[in-house]
């Protein structure tokens, strides 16, 4: 296996620090670009690809020295490896699943990356910790300054970037925020954040993206349309609604609180004992579990345990990170008993 | 306002009816509008009219483009149907007549508004014409509309220059 680097540095962005960071765990913002007068991913054919591979990568690795050293060809990657990088929010499950000449460059602090050969040529990402999408952009405005100035991009002057799926069309931004919602879970008022969200045209999903269900009641924010409204416009869009979610789910946990004050307290108790205690963890029952926690801090009900530890543990008890820790392959059982040892061991130091 | 006609709730249809020198206004609710068949029967039945006029040569238009085929990556329409994704950039010029209206769909808006590569092609023009949009938008926005025909006038200009190149 490789990656061992992975072992023992999570990114930056779960630090846990920034703005309203006890319920936004991250910002994230994403430009799709492809090269021009190259076909898109689809159609190129494997000269074509590594031809890609070879400038973009090269280029990333030998002049912009922040990605000199986590560069990987996902040829060169097995199973596992290729899904520590998915869980690190590094690629994606449609990268990790497919074949040749992709790649992946990071920056050593992970807050910056590019997967090359993905969808399109170029997928570039920003991820910080905490609601801080301003600086997002800025970061993620320049490297796309930089790399335009160098490599020729697909651009049509009345449908701006072109995108190999025409829902990306325009500035190829997405722009997704991730919160922690236990209380609006809770109070089931969840599924009004939903409609409400729907209906200005934003996308709520759960935390691995599309697909899947939302564990540890992580909820991603993000636009659902590209063309037509600039960066700006779309950044701020998110911006201005994302108080009022923090607001509701603060109220929520007021609510929760002030109602079923020894219930949950009971139940905020339990989830940390079992975390401390058990001998079998799946990886379901550890977020659930962990969002408790999570949530317990940030009402003053449990002790205080670092932010970053708890967010390391939604990250590290995933089956390719505790594979990766334990240095083989588990069977899912043994998975169970190495997450709980784990999680054990976290809590106590 | 009130419905004239009930007059108990609002009204929402209003209409100005001229015989000879005579002109009265008329403000209903949509009930009693429709009632009064000034509304929706009517329409619907000239849309249905309508659309029985054009759905012919829509479907044969699109029977033909449907099996365009573009001359850089060889993907047809239908493949990209299927798929969801253009195998390169041409395609979006190939398939032009077929994509305003699915990016009308998705993006609820056809013409980019934004940043504009360091390298353009199509050079200048193409970053002006972006910039032009961007300030039509603001304006239109703003409600300043005679300075929003103008910039709009401005993109015509541009983009038939486009055309006739």
């Amino acid at each position: 296996m490789l990656l061992d680097d992975f072992r023992t540095t999570t990114g930056e962005w779960l630090k846990g620090d920034g703005p309203d960071s006890d319920i936004v765990v991250s910002s994230r913002i994403r430009l799709a670009r492809n090269l021009a007068g190259r076909r898109f991913q689809v159609r190129a054919t494997p000269e074509e690809l590594a031809e890609i591979e070879h400038e973009v990568g090269g280029y990333l690795r030998e002049r912009e020295g922040r990605f000199g050293r986590l560069y990987y060809r996902l040829s060169d990657l097995g199973e596992v490896d290729r899904f520590v990088l998915v869980e690190r929010h590094l690629i994606s499950r449609e990268h990790a699943a497919g074949d040749s000449f992709r790649a992946v460059a990071a920056s050593d602090d992970e807050r910056l990356s590019v997967m090359i050969n993905e969808e399109d040529h170029l997928r570039m990402q920003v991820l910080r910790s905490g609601l801080r999408l301003a600086d997002a952009w800025r970061e993620i405005d320049e490297l796309d300054t930089k790399l335009s100035g160098t490599f020729e991009f697909a651009f049509h002057p009345k449908w701006g970037f072109l995108t190999a799926c025409p829902t990306n069309v325009g500035t190829g931004i997405r722009v997704s925020v991730m919160l922690h919602l236990p209380a609006l879970v809770l109070t089931r008022e969840i599924e009004k954040v939903f409609r409400a969200m729907g209906k200005i045209n934003l996308a709520v999903r759960g935390l691995y993206g599309e697909g899947t269900q939302a564990y540890g009641d992580l909820y991603q924010i993000s636009n659902q349309t590209s063309l037509g409204k600039s960066e700006d416009k779309i950044i701020n869009n998110i911006e201005s609604i994302v108080p009022g979610v923090i607001a509701y789910e603060r109220k929520a946990r007021a609510h929760v609180l002030e109602s079923n004050r020894t219930q949950i307290e009971d139940r905020l108790w339990r989830a940390l004992g079992m975390l401390k205690e058990a001998r079998l963890l799946t990886s379901e029952e550890t977020m659930h579990l962990l969002s408790a926690v999570r949530l317990g801090m940030s009402v003053s009900v449990l002790p205080v345990i670092p932010t970053q530890t708890i967010n390391e543990l939604f990250l590290l008890t995933q089956p390719a990170h505790l594979q990766k820790l334990v240095g083989r392959e588990l069977s899912p059982y043994e998975r169970d008993v190495e997450r709980a040892a784990l999680v054990r061991k976290r809590l106590r130091d | 306002m009130q419905c004239q006609k009930c007059k108990k709730k609002q009204a929402t249809v209003h209409m100005t009816e001229i015989s000879g020198d005579e002109k009265e206004e008329i403000h209903l609710c949509e009930e009693c509008a429709q009632e009064h068949g000034l509304m929706l029967k009517g329409q619907v039945s000239l849309a249905d009219f309508l659309a029985g006029l054009i759905k012919a040569p829509v479907t044969q238009e699109m029977a033909r483009l449907a099996k365009l085929q573009c001359p850089s990556c060889g993907i047809s329409y239908i493949e990209f149907q299927s798929k969801g994704r253009f195998g390169c950039e041409k395609d979006y010029e190939v398939f032009s007549k077929l994509i305003a209206p699915l990016l009308e769909k998705v993006h609820g808006a056809v013409e980019h508004i934004g940043k504009v590569p360091a390298r353009t092609p199509g050079g200048e023009t193409a970053a002006r014409l972006a910039t032009l949009r961007r300030l039509l938008k603001t304006a239109v926005d703003d409600e300043k509309y005679e300075e929003a025909a103008q910039l709009r006038d401005e993109i015509r200009k541009i983009e038939g220059g486009q055309d006739a190149s």
